[in-house]
């Protein structure tokens, strides 16, 4: 087992991408180690403070060990990982994974005297693996984690995840989010399909060229035994969510690419790894975008430096990197997501001019004469919306035309002499009167039935200008907002402070004072003669 | 606090003579300069004091007419033809009344003239020389509604006859003006006479805009507070002094409408000092016409 070295070899000269590829592999074989021999591992020495390895020292203390020395991080990874399985066509998984290494050559586990403990595990699981995989070929799409068989070596796994509520809460919002960097790299510790493209690539390494069939057979040990950490770890946890929320995804093998993985998963296992340096099996690897880069695939390019080989791969995993996202999977031949198609549908039918449309969009898209053969009878729509919608009291949404309507069916439709505003409004209406239109909520559009003159007078009509006059007025300029407002009644109430007491009295004092002194002007223009009295009084004197 | 303040704050025994002391005031002192918010409190609260023009809803009335929008479109275009040109030369104008509140607040009149009917009085919706006739409300009044109460005080109750559709008011003041002139000058009048220049030509606008249209605008403010306590009569005997300060130079041009197409900027004082001299000129029954000739649209002057 002379693994570690190689893969340290590799470090220094990597890029970013490969870095992680490499410590992948790392990671693979110092688990593998501490599963096997957690004494001669030298790179991460295993906890023994936790707590929990106590309480599950007597059924299988190795095991239980190997399972604390996985710290909170390495829980995550394990989840993350098997969410990779989850949902993808399980015979191809299990033939990738356990069919071929079974029929390969039988684990030795000569090395130490723990290992020996460890080979009767493997020797079972190997078992259980075989039955499992009998089982599932028939309970295609069920997730294998609930066959009874597998339940057996549950352990503190359970227990753990009991006792670690928080964590299995953070493990769950890790599983939702994208494959980022560090996921990739989580991944590839259990040969899910990343990981195995990136130990294919080995080929090209010299990492590959040292590697021995006995190390595959390590390699295999220890994957299954991570397969079981998963099994017994995620079952609790994804199978409340996953299930309840939505059937299980189906996907097909070409969604997944898993026809690559398996030519290129462990090219260690089947002894033909320098088939893998010929040109043709290159072409795998090469990207897709061919116009540019076509002369790259020429066989001269085995004669390429590390660090260019490198390169290829960080491209090719880039571009070929199944990837996944809560439902959603990414396929990197169509380049599309997948996985909501049926949500998708729905705007696909929006996107037609004969559907009523959720959001209008484009302003100046005719809809008016599809929108009215579109339309449907008030029976109609209750019919259909039998079928789908969501219920609420005794009202239930109408998917098709977007409206709610009453489960009984036996009243008519409040709104069926409305008319609809928008539809004929687009076709006979200015535009202005168009964006006025589209102010409105979508509730106050309705169905149309009348004519364009008819509909001036109707109800939709007058309601929306009853909205108010500000409504109607477009023009700045008579929009006094409120800071003015608030400005003008503090001066009017500065003015009634100040001045208010001239006008209490009103002006029927004047007047009547006016009216006593007989003075020429009915209309209370006796101050116009005061300065003229003034004037005329002074220059007397 | 000036005298005038201290007069306002206190409520007045009785009204009527309480608003003689108050014109007197501000003959012999005038509304005291300070900042511009201060003066203009002030001086809307005298002119509305003057005016017996309440404050009283004067905000939510206006508001309410705001509300409305534009008037219907030959009077909002025309409103709007006028609007952005309304002393625009004037900075400081500019800087403290914009164009939408000119806009506002002339809408905002139209709109209670339309809503008036013909009940009271031919009140146009709109005519040209409003939008000036406006601005120094706007300008001194702290605020738009008080502007706007003002202006239709000022235009209902003390000069609705320079209003109606056609001008009855103005031209019975221009032709006021020109009787004015011959019997305080009689030698410009000869002049103006001589180049076919009658208060028609020259005079409508200052008449119409109770000589707003002159600047500068602080000086017309304070020629208002003067015709606000003794009347907008006055505003006639005002232009006579104005031709009277310039009358040499009148006489001494070639081309004398130039000068009188605007007139040049006056001196408050002085034209309120000569003005009030020539009242004593004036026969009694010219100034009962020059009363009139405000509120009767019915007076006929030969």
């Amino acid at each position: 087992m002379s693994i570690r070295p190689i893969p340290s070899d590799n470090i220094p000269e990597t890029s970013f991408e490969d870095i992680e590829t490499t410590f992948n592999g790392l990671d693979r074989f110092t688990v593998a180690n501490k599963q096997s021999s957690p004494l001669s591992n030298g790179l991460a020495p295993p906890s023994t403070a936790s707590s929990e390895s106590t309480t599950f020292s007597n059924s299988k203390k190795v095991y239980s060990t190997h399972t604390e020395s996985e710290d909170a991080d390495d829980d995550e990874h394990f989840l993350s990982d098997f969410e990779e399985f989850q949902g993808k066509d399980y015979d191809n998984v299990f033939k990738t994974h356990f069919v071929e290494p079974s029929s390969a050559e039988p684990v030795d586990f000569s090395g130490n005297e723990e290992n020996q403990v460890a080979e009767e595990k493997y020797r079972g699981l190997s078992q259980h693996f075989k039955n499992l995989n009998l089982d599932n070929r028939q309970l295609k799409g069920v997730p294998f984690r609930r066959s009874k068989a597998l339940k057996q070596p549950k352990s503190m796994m359970d227990l753990q995840n009991e006792s670690k509520p928080t964590q299995r809460s953070r493990r769950i919002q890790q599983l939702s989010n994208s494959r980022s960097a560090s996921n990739l790299r989580i991944g590839s510790r259990l040969g899910s399909n990343e990981i195995n493209y990136k130990k294919s690539m080995p080929t090209l390494s010299k990492y590959n060229a040292i590697r021995e069939e006995e190390e595959d057979e390590d390699y295999l040990k220890e994957f299954e035994d991570d397969f079981q950490f998963e099994k017994s770890l995620l079952q609790p946890q994804f199978l409340n969510d996953q299930e309840s929320a939505s059937p299980p995804l189906k996907l097909s093998p070409t969604q997944y690419n898993i026809r690559n993985d398996d030519l290129l998963l462990t090219p260690q296992l089947h002894k033909r790894h320098s088939e893998w340096n010929t040109a043709g099996q290159l072409e795998l690897f090469k990207e897709r975008r061919k116009s540019a880069k076509g002369s790259r695939s020429s066989p001269s390019r085995t004669n390429i430096t590390a660090s260019h080989r490198l390169k290829t791969i960080k491209q090719e995993i880039d571009h070929n990197t199944p990837m996944k996202k809560g439902k959603m999977t990414y396929d990197p031949e169509t380049l599309q997501w997948r996985g909501n198609e049926q949500a998708l549908s729905k705007f696909c039918d929006i996107d037609l001019p004969d559907k009523k449309a959720i959001v209008i969009t484009g302003k100046g898209r005719p809809l008016s004469s599809t929108s009215k053969s579109k339309k449907s009878k008030p029976s109609d729509m209750r019919a259909g919306s039998q079928q789908s919608g969501k219920i609420v009291g005794k009202m239930m949404f109408d998917q098709e035309n977007l409206r709610w309507i009453r489960i009984g069916g036996e009243k008519e439709d409040p709104f069926s002499s409305v008319p609809d505003y928008i539809s004929s409004l687009s076709s006979t209406d200015t535009l202005s009167k168009r964006k006025s239109a589209l102010k409105r909520s979508h509730s106050q559009l309705l169905p149309s039935r009348d004519s364009f003159s008819s509909r001036l007078n109707s109800s939709a009509t007058t309601r929306y200008h009853s909205l108010g006059a500000f409504a109607g007025n477009t023009e700045p300029t008579f929009n006094i907002d409120s800071k003015l407002l608030e400005r003008f009644y503090h001066e009017e109430n500065k003015w009634n402070r100040t001045v208010g007491g001239w006008f209490i009295l009103g002006d029927a004092e004047s007047e009547s004072y006016i009216d006593e002194q007989k003075l020429p002007d009915h209309k209370n223009q006796s101050y116009m003669y005061e300065i003229r009295n003034m004037v005329i009084s002074s220059a007397r004197n | 606090m000036s005298s005038i303040e201290k007069f306002l704050a206190q409520q007045p025994l009785i009204v009527h003579s309480a608003l003689a002391q108050l014109r007197y005031l501000v003959l012999s002192e005038g509304i005291p300069a300070s900042s511009d918010k201060t003066v203009g409190r002030l001086r809307c609260n005298v002119w509305s004091v003057l005016a017996r023009c309440s404050m009283d809803s004067a905000t939510s009335d206006y508001v309410l007419l705001v509300r409305r929008g534009p008037p219907p479109s030959p009077v909002y275009s025309k409103i709007k033809n006028d609007t952005f040109r309304t002393l625009n030369t004037d900075a400081r104008f500019v800087a403290r009344v914009s164009e939408d509140a000119i806009t506002r607040c002339l809408c905002a009149f139209s709109w209670a003239v339309l809503d008036a009917g013909d009940q009271d009085s031919n009140l146009s919706t709109y005519v040209q020389g409003m939008n000036v006739l406006v601005a120094p409300l706007l300008y001194t009044c702290p605020s738009e509604p008080m502007a706007f109460r003002l202006f239709r005080t000022l235009c209902q109750g003390h000069i609705p006859t320079y209003l109606d559709s056609s001008l009855t008011g103005v031209h019975n003041g221009a032709k006021l003006l020109d009787i004015c002139v011959k019997i305080v000058d009689p030698k410009l009048s000869n002049f103006l006479a001589d180049n076919l220049l009658t208060a028609e030509i020259y005079g409508i606008p200052s008449i119409l805009t109770l000589s707003s249209c002159t600047r500068p605008l602080d000086q017309v403010c304070k020629l208002w507070d003067f015709m606000f306590a003794y009347g907008f009569h006055m505003n006639i005997l005002f232009i006579v002094a104005q031709l009277v300060i310039i009358r040499v130079q009148i006489m001494n041009s070639r081309s004398p409408m130039n000068l009188l197409r605007q007139f040049p900027e006056f001196d408050a004082e002085e034209v309120i000092r000569l003005g009030v001299g020539f009242v004593a000129k004036i026969p009694s029954k010219f100034y009962d016409l020059l009363v009139r000739h405000l509120v009767d649209p019915d007076l006929v002057i030969e």
